[in-house]
């Protein structure tokens, strides 16, 4: 039977081939999209928990966590006030433009500087209000080294350090001062967020709960899960997998259906002879099946390593490579596998329920 | 099948059997009756369109008849299940048409295995089976060519390998000489006389060519659905 399946598939090498090229546009787009949206989860999950971080504080009801403001003095006081808080940092987030390009911006007490990265790949950490520090990706986009100056806003910033993230986008990013960045943003006396690190022990959850309840204003989270009580861009992404999955399995069933339908009658007559000879419909259908989860099964294979290598291309993009690495695990190839056998047995319904018509003596006839 | 007194028991029993088409409006096979017995050769001659296919089709179980009884290697095929037809025909009836009907992307040897993969043989056995059958119409060589590749007649003869994949009982050729040249078709008379005499089969014929019948031991006529006197 597989054989007979194979040979069936390999009759029609252009057929075949186009309709797995069909399917797989679908799979390419899941898959890239997948390894992607994984990649972005990754590193929030990584960027709550930024320097020991247990959660991070932002404004409530914000369109996206770096419009949030909030006052650093008053805030940060009422946050560090809570018995089970051993630290509060706050930080700025912006987006400058340097040369030509959009580079992420963060800003953090010099005192607290030393937190933010990995490794130190080269120099140190800022001091002074007037130094700076890049991360490696950023270092590339700049083109700048250490003991070089780069100029922002019409001032100039000696770079003192270049430095590493597992954070992808931290190693886009600029480290400045706190002052010298809320000065830049416009946003003297505010942060974007703060990092709140709690005493071995204490109940992450317990405090978030306190926090959100004594100050509705705020936001607090402890995992890329509650991210979306700032920004939902992530959680759209995830829901635009599943919709583009959705639309993927209709628009590959329809293409299987066509390819398998045209098949059947084509082999109208071989039908009939398979029936002549004592195959019951049920055979037949497997037949059917086992052929539409073949092409299904060679898309999703052409799919995923298309899709993993569109994800690898796109975020290796200038514009994008400080934002986000693709994540290649299981999830995708998984999703893509399902996505293969839902619309394989999707694609092959309507025509096997054709073979299955077939009376054995009008195939017999049938020229 | 010869009884101890020397006559045959009949395999193929027919008695007024009626098939219409067209919501009735054509009588294919109008109120023929038919006995053969085990072990015969018998052809069935008449025109194009006399019915002589469709009485084939009527003892394959492949059509379903209106009228009449029939009852072919001990099974009544009126108010046959769908799934007792297949077996039937599995294990029963081996077909030879007009146009050979190989499977045209599987060799001659696969071809030949083809009514045996129902029946969960293993597929050693199954390959040892259809090689043996091979042998015995003379392509043990071209076992692994594909249909494209053989020429007429050596496509009839795989597919009367196929139809005695099974060891049926009853092989029921129809018209199987009509897609070649007289000197093929002649051999191929022969090759399916040689293997009913060997195995036993009884070999029953449709042809609307009168040359088969000599090869027959006993030969019927049909015109317009009815058998002939």
């Amino acid at each position: 039977m597989i054989r007979m399946t194979t040979r069936n598939l390999y009759r029609r090498p252009v057929r075949t081939a186009l309709t797995v090229v069909g399917v797989a546009v679908g799979v390419v787009a899941v898959v890239a999209l997948t390894t992607t949206t994984q990649g972005f989860w990754r590193s929030v999950e990584q960027w709550v928990h930024v320097s020991d971080a247990d959660l991070t504080v932002f404004q409530a009801n914000v369109a996206a966590d770096i419009f949030s403001l909030l006052d650093e003095q008053t805030v940060g006081a009422d946050l560090a006030a809570i018995p089970q808080v051993e630290s509060v940092v706050g930080t700025v987030w912006h987006i400058l433009t340097v040369k030509r390009q959009p580079v992420l911006a963060i800003g953090l007490r010099t005192e607290h500087l030393d937190r933010l990265p990995d490794a130190m790949v080269a120099g140190s950490h800022p001091t002074a209000d007037n130094e700076i520090m890049l991360g490696t990706l950023a270092r590339r986009v700049v083109d700048r080294d250490v003991g070089d100056d780069l100029v922002i806003q019409g001032d100039s910033y000696k770079v003192v350090g270049i430095f590493r993230s597992d954070i992808i986008f931290l190693n886009g990013a600029i480290a400045f001062s706190l002052p010298r960045l809320q000065q830049l943003a416009g946003k003297e006396g505010l942060v974007t967020a703060f990092q709140v690190r709690l005493h071995p022990g204490a109940d992450t959850a317990a405090v978030s709960e306190r926090i959100e309840r004594d100050h509705p204003e705020l936001v607090a989270i402890g995992g890329a899960s509650e991210y979306s009580k700032v920004d939902q861009g992530l959680e759209i992404m995830d829901r635009s997998v599943w919709a583009l999955g959705f639309i993927a399995v209709v628009v590959g069933s329809i293409i299987v259906a066509n390819t398998m339908w045209m098949s059947v009658l084509e082999r109208t007559r071989e039908i009939g002879v398979l029936r002549a000879v004592g195959w019951a419909r049920r055979r037949i259908v497997i037949m059917i099946l086992l052929e539409a989860l073949g092409v299904a099964l060679i898309a999703s294979i052409v799919g995923c390593v298309l899709g993993v290598a569109l994800a690898q291309l796109a975020t290796k993009m200038q514009v994008t490579e400080q934002f986000v690495e693709p994540v290649v695990d299981a999830r995708p190839f998984l999703l893509a596998l399902g996505i293969a056998v839902v619309l394989g047995l999707v694609g092959a319904l309507l025509p096997a329920w054709r073979a299955t018509r077939i009376s054995p003596a009008e195939a017999l006839r049938y020229e | 099948m010869s009884n101890p007194d020397g006559t045959h028991t009949p395999i193929i029993e027919a008695r007024g059997l009626v098939k219409h088409f067209d919501r009735g409006r054509v009588r294919a096979v109008d109120r023929v009756d038919l006995t053969i017995a085990g072990g015969e050769f018998v052809a069935i001659c008449g025109p194009s369109g006399c019915g002589k296919t469709t009485l084939l089709n009527l003892i394959a179980a492949i059509e379903q008849l209106d009228a009449g009884a029939l009852r072919v290697d001990g099974h009544t095929l009126s108010g046959l299940s769908e799934q007792a037809a297949n077996e039937f025909r599995r294990a029963s009836v081996g077909l030879v048409f007009q146009l050979h009907n190989l499977l045209p992307n599987l060799t001659s040897l696969e071809n030949v295995q083809v009514p045996m993969l129902p029946n969960r043989r293993p597929p050693h056995e199954r390959h040892e089976r259809a090689m043996s059958l091979l042998a015995q119409v003379g392509l043990t060589d071209r076992a692994h060519a594909l249909p494209a590749t053989l020429s007429g007649g050596e496509r009839q003869r795989v597919a009367i390998a196929r139809a005695l994949a099974n060891a049926p009982r009853i092989v029921l050729a129809d018209e199987p000489t009509g897609a070649l040249d007289s000197q093929n078709g002649e051999r191929l008379l022969h090759l399916l006389r040689e293997l009913q005499q060997a195995v036993g089969t009884t070999l029953l014929v449709v042809t609307h060519n009168p040359d088969i019948a000599g090869h027959a031991d006993r030969v019927f006529h049909m015109l317009d659905g009815c058998m002939a006197s």
